[in-house]
């Protein structure tokens, strides 16, 4: 039944292919300087079908009815924005994009020139694929997971486990959920859609999952390394943790659970002190820009535990508490800088009191030997006036997603209330947490409203680094949740029987490509 | 299978053998309780819940039929919801939670009700669309999905048991008898009595073989009370006039009771002390039926009595203000409840404060705190003091250069946190953790309780009548501890928007508008916490902004259907817009209730 449905996909691709080349055929046009030839110059018909011809605006220009809604800080001025995909757009098979467009991944689409896109919806509840050809123009989408399920589980950020990278045979989805479910799905990214599956990974524990990211294949050669992220500002708050199998590269299925731990404290006179055992501590024990030890401490039996048996188990190995770990990433370059892996901490916001308040981004620097071991620094602090006072970056508000290139650490704002009055940013700063200044803005446009008013709203999700794919350095794509762009008819377009009605997601959204960003 | 294969399997069956024999002896009995015919009733019942939902859907809401299903889908899954809502607990409360639309804290969107509660606001007093019906029945299937899934996927086992069943005995006391579950339909009583079957019933199918050859007295005691505790219901089943005094004490108690007596003759667990509740005591209305350490913060639980000495005398100690212009015991006087009695205390250069100072007393037993419930702890809470301005104005990772300089002090502090330079943090945790001693369950309703003295006059039983069912206060003020924390789970401290008016004369609703400030949502509009009751008679004025100088004047207000009964514009009130219909007598009782619920801790040598 699958190889059947498998082998359908594989003609209606074929099909699509066929219509790209159709389309694609102003493009022999351009092949006009070979009309010098004297032997096509003849061709007199062809060359009359002028109309057909259309000079191809190429991989930078917008494929979207909407310019993109994000404007470029002066600083980055050299950086270009193109939009590829919103909510306003309509796909030639019907596709429309929803709003809350979350973790995604990028891969190229075996059976033609193109790419696919694979992106989660967070509001929404849903998963879709988008076809695009070589020029990241989208074609078609559909829908890789559906609300229909009544399984309500946000989908947050996510991550594509591909095989060249990450290692084994296959490339896979992990998309997080941070509710309901509380598992990674592991989603085949070229299956034909069965939306209303589970495709829980139980092996991974069941966290307020907000991403799982694998490490490349030779940062521990033989060993599997997932880094997560526990969204959780509850009882053991949030922790990081990794997944990590002794068996072989892509071992999804056998590996342990562990929890970060610290092994040192600030004493608070500038220096450090080794923690005092049985003592559960947080991120307010640490100075910024100090390094601390740190361990990971395994979870025995977490798989077989419900989310708040693990979040009684993180009590019980003494895990160490942020207030919501948001987006993890690691350093690109090789796999020795991959064992650098950065997170967000989302923080509490104003008025909680909490022990962070704007947010946090660390660096966590794993040992190259032992995956179990590693220094914590905080490099990036919104606390500049509150908590300990002691941030970098005063305009901070609540780092959500991260993207960390060979170079530079890029962290994006997903502003729970805008007390700092700005809409949201993305900053750029060196893997240090040094010179960190904004790149980008989200635009907050009045006429997309329906009521013509608001006041800032929206944040950002994935920012993945594309170069590599579309052979182009400096290649990007961003998802935006323009929270206040809604329009009843953005509602129940993931296919789910419910269209019309007042709780279903109505929010906008929009991919951009982003041309010049430094790596 | 190729002969390595199989060896393997030999050799680590041989292993599997090998470490039975090491285990200790409660693991060895753990081994011959048979869980799983209780796993699979737990699972039939949840499986029978989805089935009538399916049944649901073939017919309109205002179909006759539509009832049926509903009320034969709710007993289903009341007998799957120990198991279920102990897996997921999320799902769970979703699943049978209020039809109260919700905020999600980190995407602030706003998600409508979804779960029973909807569908029965839908079935019983209709006036639904169509199509939001189908949803709500589709998105509800979709949750009790989910908790089928969970029930598949893990086995259940003695401390999951253990758990599981105590909370739905909390779930009885606060939710089934008070009307919680099934505001509309009062299905609570007949629900009660599924409830408890459905314990007798898991318990057959695990337990009571071992129990029986243990004790075999306690056996048949606790089938009799159940048995006792159902038939009281089966002959006084009538929400407004339920007499929960009698069945509570000397029927629901004895239940609970026997359950710990079981747990302990059985011998196969060790209470966790990781859960809200100490399994050790045998009713919900002990001094310590409830575990403190729970409540506290992660970062500092258990401390010593040596910490907690040291918040005591720092609770008194003007000098952890900047100026040393006050301190905790400024407004939270001892001798008044560790309330002050004024409608609003003053600031540190003689400013009214924004609003009425609340009693300590039993505060731990929260997860929000300050009146908007901004603070998700109780260190968070004391960090708000030390870092307002118009209080002790003092930053966290500072310290008060007066406490430096008393050596006294500077020793304490080295016993306690050892050689470390302090912050106010330190100071902070100190508090928290004597704050966190501040409680007591020694009332005269505890004690009436637990069967201490017999002492409860017929106006005072009418109230906790009234107040648990008519009056519907226990929706919000849950029992037994009074305040908005949600049993049986307690990670979660409700907020509502009720109207208070800004002056007594009830013309104008207040200004304040509450936890409104975080998101600007508007059904936030004017949302405060639920604050616990006990102590009530000694801490006027009451509300956010201590605008009743009596509980009469409090009884009043709701009755009257709070701010929106009293033609203030407040379109999402979560209290029913319309009037309680209590009668003057009846009002007085309630007041007569709140009274025996005083109890204060004893003062300390300070």
């Amino acid at each position: 039944m699958i190889t059947l449905k498998k082998l359908l996909l594989n003609c209606m691709m074929l099909a699509s292919v066929g219509v790209v080349f159709m389309a694609c055929e102003g493009e022999d046009g351009l092949d006009g300087i070979d009309g010098v030839d004297g032997a096509d110059g003849t061709d007199g018909v062809d060359g009359n079908d002028g109309g057909d011809f259309t000079p191809d605006p190429g991989m930078f220009s917008d494929k979207s009815n909407l310019a993109p809604l994000v404007a470029m800080m002066p600083q980055f001025n050299y950086v270009k924005a193109y939009s590829v995909l919103s909510s306003s757009d309509t796909l030639s098979n019907e596709f429309k994009l929803v709003g809350a467009q979350d973790g995604a991944g990028l891969l190229k689409d075996p059976n033609s020139d193109g790419y696919m896109y694979v992106v989660n919806a967070e509001d929404a509840y849903a998963v879709s694929r988008i076809m695009l050809d070589k020029n990241l123009k989208p074609l078609t989408g559909e829908w890789l997971l559906n609300s229909s399920v009544g399984d309500y589980a946000r989908q947050c950020s996510g991550t594509m486990w591909e095989a060249a990278i990450h290692g084994g045979t296959k490339d896979l989805f992990l998309s997080a959920s941070e509710s309901i479910n509380y598992h990674v799905k592991g989603i085949d990214p070229y299956m034909t859609p069965t939306p209303g599956a589970d495709f829980g990974l139980d092996a991974l524990g069941e966290f307020s999952w907000e991403n799982a990211v694998p490490l490349p294949k030779d940062a521990y050669t033989g060993k599997t390394v997932i880094i997560g992220g526990d969204d959780d500002s509850s009882g053991s708050q949030g922790q990081v943790t990794m997944y990590l199998s002794e068996n072989g590269d892509a071992d999804l299925e056998n590996g342990k659970i562990y929890v970060l731990r610290f092994k040192e404290i600030a004493d608070n006179a500038g220096g450090k002190k080794a923690v005092t055992a049985g003592t559960i501590y947080n991120e307010s024990n640490l100075d910024f820009k100090k390094s601390y030890a740190v361990e990971f401490v395994e979870i025995p039996n977490g798989k077989d535990m419900t989310k708040d048996e693990m979040e009684d188990a993180c009590v019980a190995v003494q895990a160490s508490a942020f207030m919501r770990v948001e987006d993890v990433d690691y350093q690109k370059g090789s796999d020795a800088n991959a064992r650098n892996v950065f997170f967000a901490v989302t923080g509490l916001g104003p008025n909680s009191t909490s022990y962070n308040t704007w947010g946090t981004v660390y660096k966590l620097e794993l040992d190259a030997a032992d995956p179990l071991k590693g220094k914590l620094t905080q490099i990036i602090s919104g606390n500049t006036t509150t908590n300990k006072a002691d941030g970098n970056v005063a305009l901070l508000q609540s780092p959500d997603n991260v993207c960390v290139t060979e170079n530079f650490l890029y962290f994006q704002e997903d502003p729970n209330s805008f007390s700092k009055g700005h809409s949201a940013f993305i900053y750029q700063s060196d893997l240090n947490g040094n010179n960190a200044r904004p790149v980008l803005e989200l635009v907050i446009r009045q006429d997309l409203v329906e009521n013509g008013s608001t006041g800032f709203s929206g944040e950002f999700g994935a920012l993945i680094d594309i170069s590599d794919k579309v052979g182009v350095p400096g290649t990007f794509m961003l998802n935006l949740q323009p929270h206040y762009w809604t329009n009843p008819t953005f509602k129940g377009r993931d296919g789910h029987s419910f269209s019309d009605l007042d709780d279903e997601d109505d929010q906008g959204g929009q991919i951009v490509l982003l041309q010049g960003l430094p790596r | 299978m190729n002969i390595k294969i199989q060896l393997g399997c030999i050799l680590s069956l041989i292993l599997l053998f090998n470490s039975c024999k090491k285990e200790s002896n409660t693991e060895e009995l753990e081994e011959r309780i048979d869980w799983s015919l209780a796993h699979d009733f737990y699972l039939e019942k949840i499986t029978e819940a989805v089935q009538f939902l399916d049944s649901l859907q073939t017919v309109e809401a205002t179909d006759p039929r539509a009832k049926t299903y509903f009320i034969k889908a709710r007993q289903a899954f009341k007998q799957a919801e120990p198991f279920a809502s102990y897996l997921n607990p999320e799902v769970g409360h979703q699943a049978n939670g209020p039809a109260l639309p919700r905020l999600t804290d980190d995407t602030q969107k706003v998600l409508q009700p979804i779960g029973f509660q909807k569908l029965e606001e839908s079935i019983y007093e209709g006036d639904v669309l169509e199509a939001q019906y189908a949803e709500e029945l589709k998105l509800t299937q979709g949750l009790l999905s989910v908790l089928k899934k969970n029930i598949e996927k893990r086995d259940l086992n003695a401390q999951r048991f253990f758990i599981a069943t105590h909370q739905q005995l909390m779930r009885i006391l606060s939710f089934g008898i008070t009307g919680f579950d099934t505001p509309i339909s009062e299905l609570g009583l007949d629900e009660t009595q599924i409830s408890l079957k459905s314990l007798s019933k898991v318990y057959k199918l695990s337990l009571q073989a071992l129990v029986q050859k243990k004790d075999k007295n306690l056996d048949t005691q606790f089938e009799k009370q159940i048995e006792d505790a159902v038939a009281f219901i089966e002959t006084h089943k009538d929400f407004a006039d339920f007499d929960r005094y009698t069945f509570l004490r000397d029927y629901f108690n004895p239940v609970t009771k026997s359950w710990v007596a079981i747990r302990k003759v059985s011998e196969i667990w060790e209470p966790v002390t990781n859960k809200p509740f100490n399994f050790e005591a045998p009713t919900f209305f002990e001094k310590d039926a409830f575990n403190v350490d729970f409540f506290r913060e992660v970062t500092n639980t258990n401390p010593s009595q040596e910490q907690i000495a040291l918040g005591e005398r720092l609770f008194f100690d003007t000098k952890v203000s900047k100026g040393a212009t006050m301190a905790c015991a400024t407004c939270h006087i001892p001798e008044k409840a560790y309330a002050d009695g004024i409608q609003v205390n003053l600031s540190n250069n003689g400013k009214p404060l924004k609003r009425n100072t609340p009693t300590l007393v039993n505060s731990i037993f929260q997860q929000g705190f300050f009146w908007d419930g901004r603070a998700p702890d109780m260190m968070a809470q004391i960090s708000g003091v030390f870092t307002n301005s118009e209080e002790f104005d003092s930053a966290i990772h500072e310290f008060s250069e007066e406490i430096v300089q008393d050596s006294s002090y500077v020793s304490a502090f080295k016993s306690v946190f050892g050689e470390r330079k302090w912050t106010n943090e330190e100071v902070i945790k100190s508090l928290s953790a004597y704050i966190s001693t501040l409680n007591s369950f020694d009332s005269k309703f505890d004690k009436n309780m637990r069967g201490e003295e017999t002492t409860f006059t017929a106006e005072e039983k009418q109230g906790m009548n009234l107040f648990m069912g008519k009056a519907l206060c226990a929706t919000c003020h849950f029992m037994p501890l009074t305040g908005g924390t949600v049993p049986p789970f307690f990670k979660d401290t409700e907020k509502e928007v009720i109207g208070v008016p800004e002056t007594p004369a009830n013309k104008k609703l207040d200004d304040d508008t509450g936890f409104y400030f975080k998101y600007e949502e508007p059904v936030q509009f004017g949302m405060f916490k639920t604050p616990t009751v006990r102590n009530a008679a000694l801490t006027a004025p009451y509300m956010h902004n201590g605008v009743y100088n009596t509980l009469a004047e409090v009884m009043d207000f709701y009755n009257k259907g709070g701010g929106a009964g009293l033609g203030f514009n407040l379109p999402h009130q979560t209290l029913p817009f319309d009037t309680l219909q209590l009668t003057p007598a009846e009002l007085q009782s309630l007041v007569a209730f709140v009274e025996t619920l005083t109890a204060l801790p004893p003062q300390k040598t300070h």
